[in-house]
């Protein structure tokens, strides 16, 4: 039998990844949408979550991640580039100082509650949780430490769930339209990563391909920007001679 | 119309603008990409690069047409 503290630090350390993924959507649709709808997706997830783990129990990790993650990802791939586009046209026409707290929604928040914040949430707490227990389950499990499995990932998504909670402040004095190209850039980037995961694709790099997709997409993202704003500022200095 | 049928067309409409939203070839365009990319996973090609490059492309088409409709 491993011993306790080993399967404590191994679960917490996977947990950790899969936690940052889950609690970095959570805290962007949050700052971008609003807590109140995103948090009730959240909480919705882990309620699911929980009841999922209670129900299944071991049979959790025999959870078909595949298609799941097909479905996910490549719904979150879909919604991510209507933001990925949106925040690319609204940098470009505005830039990103000079609009603090003036910048309107274009795609309007509803007035009750937010279905799209509470959506987003709820697949990113529910899939990267899933992942989670099937890590602390399968791993407990397989090292007859069951116990210490949950504690060591229950211990990581509060870590960084207060992490993420802290970083909350500095992100909401974020220029919003720049806050929704970055967090359109991150959904692409998981919803390509669960997609093509899900269809059976090998990425070369592992879970580090999603910084890499991020960065790729940032870089477009860059490209456009700057096309978008040669034909602005053309019209500019025609307008000004 | 019912109560059934307007939840019905309410959740159909809300998933419609959740996952196409204003652009439909572009969420055709990504759905084949998946799709295209799933047939060649299954043929031993491990066409990884195909979605990402798709997503840059259709991103690229569709602010240019939407540039060029506002050009007149």
């Amino acid at each position: 039998m491993t011993d306790a503290s080993v399967v404590f630090v191994t679960a917490f350390l996977a947990t950790a990844v899969e936690a940052i993924e889950m609690i970095t959507i959570v805290v962007a649709v949050g700052v971008t949408r609003g807590y109140r709808a995103t948090l009730v997706g959240a909480a919705a997830g882990l309620v699911v979550l929980v009841v999922t783990v209670a129900i299944g129990g071991q049979a959790v990790a025999a959870v078909p991640i595949g298609p799941l993650r097909l479905v996910v990802g490549t719904l979150l791939l879909l919604f991510g580039l209507q933001w990925y586009r949106k925040g690319i046209t609204r940098v470009a026409a505005r830039g990103l100082a000079g609009y603090y707290g003036q910048d309107p929604p274009d795609e309007p928040i509803p007035p009750g509650f937010d279905w799209t914040a509470a959506f987003l949430a709820f697949k990113g707490v529910s899939l990267e949780g899933l992942e989670i227990a099937i890590i602390v389950v399968s791993f407990g499990g397989s090292a007859g430490q069951v116990g210490p499995a949950i504690l060591g990932g229950t211990a990581a998504l509060v870590v960084f769930g207060a992490i993420g909670f802290l970083l909350r402040g500095p992100l909401e004095r974020v220029p919003r339209s720049f806050l929704q190209l970055v967090v359109g850039t991150l959904l692409v980037a998981f919803g390509t990563f669960w997609a093509l995961e899900g269809l059976g694709v090998a990425w070369p790099q592992s879970d580090f391909d999603i910084v890499l997709l991020a960065i790729f997409y940032s870089i477009a993202a860059g490209a456009f920007i700057l096309l978008e704003r040669r034909p602005t500022q053309q019209t500019l200095e025609v307008a000004g001679s | 119309m019912s109560t059934v049928v307007r939840v019905v067309v309410g959740v159909a409409q809300f998933l419609y603008g959740y996952v196409v939203g204003d652009d439909l070839p572009l969420g055709l365009g990504m759905a084949l990409a998946v799709v295209v990319t799933g047939w060649l996973v299954s043929v031993g090609v491990n066409a990884w690069w195909l979605v990402p490059a798709a997503a840059v492309l259709l991103t690229g088409l569709h602010l240019r047409s939407r540039a060029r409709a506002a050009q007149g």
